[in-house]
């Protein structure tokens, strides 16, 4: 069966995103705010990063709309300490360590992953965590350890897996906790001190598990419009639009653009696994945002055997980023990612020096990869000499 | 590509297992997360090309507006 039109090729359609730019400009000027400097427009969500750069979207915006990009990268918000503790994890004899393919690049204070990898720990890639319960099946003699991370759209994921792993009774498996709530950490952006921010794309796919109750609350207590947004470009286009619309209108609701995906309930067997299987973590830390009460989980006691920190004496670290790097000001929104000095000089994707140049999802990758590098580079000079000169 | 792809999420009392054949579903790590809805994927580009037509109203009016 052939992949049906409606469901991708026509969410990519060029007439129907120049009809959208189009009602953007000419809503635009009904904007008191945006006449006097641009709206700050927030994609909360890494994937929509992604999406933003791949099809050039910024470029074809008028001028009274920034986009800022926000925290919604697991990897990238990924405290050092915690890749530390998967290094110490994996280079245990015992252990397989099993993880995602980004999760695997991102440094720690002395190696990443790959690196503990090239010396020999056995670190094995996976698609799934489901791959990692199989891995555990076929080497019964062996410890296999997965590397949970991300937001909401690969908790009810772990969840299964673990559900999974306790009616087999499979014992040699574990999960190294790193999940992260949502909610959470868009209030920690909305408090974090001098952010100005006018409206939020909300992740379509944290939504697609959560429904939509969890965003009105926030948009409610902050007064920020928020849509919950698909990741191909004409849903970003329309999604910016419906929250011009709110902005124009003064209106500052929740909307839900990925009718096709998601639903107000969310996802009622993804949630029930989640809940089973993992409770609130009192605090978290996130990588430029600091601790954020509220916004980690962890397993719960009943399943405390499926628990890799309870199972191994893992390391409690708290590491901060080199000096150099400024991932949590970019994190943030503060500061561009050109206006890093590491940018494209000591941390490339080649050799990432920060989180976001690591995954594709990343802001700082993303600016490299799709944007202007030597121009950006050239306006780094510039920002650099003028700071020299002052 | 052919991978085997975990359903859990997307059945309930509604919707059994054998209700999925021909289901399109968005895939997260092996596991399909939800149900993509055709319909409501034809509402969204209904509304966008009835946008794009009202875009285009406005534009002949004002060009006809310039004229006269």
């Amino acid at each position: 069966m052939n992949q049906p039109l409606h469901l991708i090729d026509e969410f990519r359609d060029p007439a129907k995103a120049g009809a959208l730019i189009d009602d953007i400009r000419r809503l635009l000027p009904r904007i008191e705010r945006a006449r006097q400097s641009p709206l700050q427009l927030m994609e909360f969500c890494g994937g929509h990063t992604h999406t933003i750069f791949r099809y050039g979207l910024e470029q074809l915006l008028p001028e009274g709309i920034e986009l800022v990009h926000g925290p919604g990268c697991p990897v990238c918000v990924l405290p050092r300490g915690r890749v530390d503790a998967c290094v110490a994890l994996a280079e245990r004899p015992e252990v397989i360590l099993a993880t995602f393919g980004d999760a695997m690049r991102v440094p720690g204070s002395h190696k990443s992953l790959l690196q503990a990898k090239a010396e020999g720990a056995d670190v094995r890639m996976v698609y799934s965590p489901l791959d990692a319960l199989a891995l555990a099946r076929k080497h019964p003699e062996r410890q296999v350890v997965f590397f949970a991370l991300g937001f909401e759209t690969t908790m009810p994921s772990t969840a299964l897996t673990v559900l999974a792993a306790a009616h087999e009774q499979i014992e040699n498996f574990s999960l190294f906790c790193n999940h992260i709530t949502t909610a959470p950490t868009i209030q920690a952006v909305l408090d974090t001190p001098g952010m100005v921010l006018d409206g939020f794309l909300a992740p379509g796919h944290v939504g697609m598990v959560i429904g939509t109750g969890p965003f009105r609350s926030i948009a409610e207590r902050y007064r920020k419009p928020m849509v919950i947004t698909g990741f191909e470009p004409l849903d970003i286009l329309q999604s910016l639009w419906m929250l011009i619309k709110q902005i124009a209108a003064g209106r500052a609701e929740v909307e839900n653009q990925y009718q096709r995906v998601v639903r107000r309930d969310g996802n009622a067997p993804g949630l029930t696994a989640m809940a089973t299987v993992f409770e609130p973590h009192s605090t978290c830390q996130l990588r430029g945002l600091g601790s954020i009460g509220e916004s980690g989980v962890r397993i719960r006691d009943s399943y405390a055997r499926f628990d890799a920190e309870r199972r191994f004496k893992v390391p409690d670290l708290t590491i901060a980023d080199p000096a150099a790097c400024q991932c949590g000001e970019v994190i943030k929104g503060a500061i561009r990612p050109w206006q890093c000095q590491a940018f494209g000089n000591s941390c490339t994707p080649q050799a990432p020096l920060g989180a976001l140049m690591v995954s594709s999802e990343g802001a700082c990758a993303a600016y490299y990869n799709y944007g202007n590098l030597p121009e950006l580079l050239a306006r780094q000079r510039q920002a650099q000499q003028g700071a020299a000169a002052s | 590509m052919q991978r085997p792809v975990n359903i859990t999420c997307v059945i309930d009392e509604d919707h059994p297992v054998d209700a999925c054949l021909g289901d399109w579903v968005l895939v997260h790590v092996g596991f399909a997360m939800s149900r993509i809805d055709a319909q409501e994927a034809e509402k969204t580009l209904a509304l966008l090309a009835e946008l794009g037509e009202m875009q285009q109203e406005l534009d002949a009016m004002q060009s006809n507006g310039g004229q006269g």
